[in-house]
């Protein structure tokens, strides 16, 4: 299937094979707009094939260097709980980390002797350059403390989650590797989102979902390890060939059903039909475009000062008056009211002194789509806002 | 009532072949390694896998923790223990992580494993005693024949003779199985459990073959961990495994990954999201149930050990050696023949792999061939899709393979 006869890639205005003709190859019922990609993922029904190779293809890295896992939790705690932090270590983590990572952090910390946090706080809207300087003001001001402790890991995003802010990765890479620290980045939302070249970026740890943005089915997931520290590393289940080596050890980590892994090979095929490139300017475009367009309808903004901060994700500010009302500080009432009313669901969140909800955008959605969600949104604000006096 | 027998197999044996997704060529003599499951299993599993696609998020954060709830009431009710005792992992060797490394081993602490226990386990206890300061594993060798007591026996000797040593350690856990994996044993797990109780030391049964293969009491049981296979012998689809965790652990148990429930929810919430995955292998338990109930577990499991028995007994004649153990209650649903290789410690011939390869190659069958006692054994998994037939065949092929490395 090509593009358009004139090569040029898709877009919101000229969708080419994308929109809502794409909706058939997915499993979502007649009435059901899928609004909330960036949480769960979802796959198209095609054949199996192997994996492993393809995926370190995608990555530009050695296939040996690569495990296949279920999750980016599960990758993270892989690491974090098989590498040998000693007395003294410190981990800098951001104030914006996915609530899994960090909570690992902390398990981490309270299980190991005189291991602790050092977290930096990040609220947005910041340029890369804010990021970067604050993160090394975290560093310098743990050096001046000269307590004897030393920061021995960071765990970063490459797309944060709420909100979802393409991170300056290969500028916090080297600063961080500068200072002597060992990079994992969480790419939990990298793959099929954004390219990834992670002999370029050069981290210590990688991990990336592929049930995410690769559209591989929910349980399928790769970890990187720079060879130098793969001695160290070891599944969270371990294996009967435990101390074998890397590849080994993760190559069988306990029965499982591993029709999930075995997808990604189907998703790649799948993506393959209409290329990369196509499908991340389509859904790039799109996210852009529609997140301007919902921010028109509130009579708002969009997050991101910086496009390239942008990826398939834009976080839209809700002029919610009130940001008090238990409305807002339930876990579960704009949840349920979006389900449960309008039949749709997207992640909301309070960052900052603003509330934020946050799109994604994807190649079975159309602009008409982000039209109907501004307003649902706008009626949702407007309705909780007469509340208030 | 009469229970199916080989004899008399009712509405097991080939006829249940249609129920299973095997190929038609084959036949399969390995249950017991990753299990099967029928086609109304992988129909319930489908169910549960293509109802969150059709609305992912209202699916993961509205609907699936009770459905997980719904599954642990089943697998509590049928081994008598409370729901809230029990989490859904995906298979055994998670469980054993989960509890080990949540375990704090403290200096001078001894861990106690059996020579047959399963490589991934006793791989895990090494794990923890290279990370942890003078936590150290005492191995015993277990070598089959062996009467109940005299196993008994046997762990409580070694109990006796190390707190003879007074040097300062003590035995912390015991790492036990509940049927062993090769050779494939049923061990008197309740008089092990109340014996080593008795000297202070946690036990921890590893019952990956359990579930669905002999009656489970774990109230009766009263151990500390338990954790048990659904998707080996009870049907249901690879990735689905239950661990057994009384009340007054549960604060110190972690998952194997630390989620936003971590300090918050506690064990139940830290357990029922372990990140994203594809739950509907779990899920798949209530299908399997639902199979099960269609024959009743009484004529499954009449079935299957009289077939094991019968079947070993054949194919020992066949072969003229015999089986491990004779010893009724000794033996689920799984026989270990001895194969008569002469040279057993021929360096190519006498490895398993090497034999393992050759049975697939040229016979395609599969049957995990080890060593134990200075024996070469195989194990063969009756199961209600076979018939005495099979195993007879079964045992002409390994004599045939026997004679020609002879």
């Amino acid at each position: 299937m090509t593009i358009t006869t004139t090569g040029a890639l898709p877009t919101p205005a000229n969708p080419g094979p994308f929109g809502h003709k794409l909706r058939s190859q997915f499993l979502f019922p007649e009435n059901y707009t899928q609004f909330n990609h960036g949480s769960f993922g979802l796959f198209p029904k095609v054949e199996m094939a192997k994996v492993r190779g393809q995926v370190a293809e995608l990555l530009h890295v050695d296939a040996d260097d690569l495990a296949l896992v279920e999750n980016t939790t599960v990758g993270v705690n892989t690491v974090l709980r098989s590498f040998k932090f000693a007395p003294g270590d410190r981990i800098l983590r951001l104030s914006t980390g996915y609530v899994n990572v960090n909570k690992t952090v902390d398990f981490v910390c309270d299980h190991a002797q005189e291991v602790k946090l050092v977290e930096v706080p990040i609220t947005f809207p910041l340029t890369d350059k804010e990021m970067v300087d604050a993160v090394e003001k975290a560093i310098l001001h743990h050096q001046s403390l000269k307590d004897g402790s030393r920061i021995r890991m960071a765990v970063i995003d490459w797309i944060s989650s709420v909100p979802s802010i393409v991170q300056p990765v290969k500028q916090l890479t080297e600063l961080l590797k500068s200072y002597g620290i060992l990079v994992y980045i969480d790419g939990a939302h990298t793959l099929g989102q954004i390219p990834v070249d992670l002999t370029d970026l050069d981290p210590d740890f990688y991990i990336g979902n592929c049930h995410k943005w690769l559209f591989s089915v929910r349980g399928s997931a790769a970890l990187y390890v720079k060879k130098k520290h793969q001695h160290l590393i070891h599944p969270i289940a371990i294996p009967s060939d435990y101390k074998v080596n890397f590849a080994s050890e993760f190559s069988y980590i306990g029965a499982q059903d591993f029709a999930s892994l075995l997808s990604i090979s189907s998703a790649i095929e799948f993506r393959k039909q209409f290329g990369e490139e196509a499908i991340i300017h389509y859904s790039h475009q799109l996210a852009l475009e529609g997140g301007q367009l919902m921010a028109k309808i509130l009579g708002t903004n969009v997050l991101t000062p910086d496009d390239h901060q942008v990826a398939n994700m834009v976080n839209v500010r809700l002029p919610f008056k009130d940001l008090s009302n238990p409305k807002l500080t339930s876990s579960s009432y704009l949840m349920n009211l979006q389900m449960d009313k309008y039949g749709i669901f997207t992640p909301s969140f309070r960052h900052g002194d603003h509330f934020y909800m946050r799109l994604s955008a994807q190649i079975y959605l159309e602009l008409s789509d982000f039209v109907r969600l501004g307003n649902i949104w706008k009626e949702i604000v407007d309705d909780i806002n007469a509340e208030s006096p | 009532m009469t229970l199916p027998t080989p004899a008399n197999p009712g509405p097991f044996g080939h006829k249940q072949r249609k129920n299973f997704l095997f190929d038609d060529n084959f036949t399969n003599y390995n249950h017991g390694s990753y299990g099967s499951f029928p086609k109304s299993v992988q129909e319930n599993l489908l169910k549960w896998h293509n109802h969150a696609e059709l609305n992912p998020d209202r699916w993961v954060r509205r609907e699936l923790k009770d459905a997980l709830a719904m599954v642990r009431g089943q697998v509590a009710e049928y081994i008598n223990c409370d729901v809230d005792e029990l989490v859904l992992v995906q298979n055994t060797t998670v469980g054993i992580n989960s509890v080990m490394r949540s375990i704090e081993f403290v200096p001078g602490d001894r861990i106690i494993q059996l020579s047959t226990g399963y490589g991934a386990v006793n791989k895990t206890i090494e794990y923890i005693c290279d990370t942890k300061k003078d936590v150290k594993v005492v191995e015993i060798q277990l070598v089959h024949p062996q009467t109940d007591h005299e196993i008994v026996h046997l762990i409580e000797k070694t109990v006796q003779d190390h707190l003879a040593k007074k040097d300062g350690s003590r035995f912390r856990l015991a790492m036990i199985d509940w049927i062993s994996s090769a050779p494939a044993v049923v061990l008197p797990v309740k008089p092990l459990t109340d014996m080593l109780h008795s000297y202070g030391i946690l036990v921890c049964i590893d019952a990956a073959h359990a579930i669905g293969q002999v009656p489970m009491d774990l109230r009766h049981l009263n151990a500390d961990f338990v954790i048990t296979n659904c998707h080996k012998w009870l049907y249901s689809v690879r990735g689905s495994a239950v661990l057994y965790v009384p009340k007054k652990f549960q604060k110190d148990i972690h998952p194997v990954t630390i989620t936003a429930e971590y300090k918050v929810g506690g064990f139940h919430p830290e357990f029922a999201w372990v990140g994203t995955l594809d739950y509907a292998n779990m899920l798949s338990i209530e299908g399997a149930f639902a199979f099960r109930a269609q024959y009743g577990d009484a004529a499954i499991m009449h079935y299957c050990h009289r077939l094991a028995v019968e079947g070993g007994q054949a194919m020992a004649q066949i072969l003229g050696t015999n089986v491990l153990t004779t010893l009724d209650h000794q033996i689920g649903f799984q026989a270990n023949v001895r194969l008569p290789i002469k040279d057993i410690d021929h360096s190519k011939i006498a490895t398993p792999e090497y034999l393992i390869e050759y049975q697939q190659d040229k016979y395609n069958v599969f049957a995990p061939l080890y060593k134990h006692g200075g024996y070469f054994w195989t194990r063969v998994s009756a199961q209600i899709y076979l018939e005495l037939s099979d195993f007879v065949r079964l045992g002409h092929i390994m004599k045939e393979m026997v004679e020609f490395k002879n």
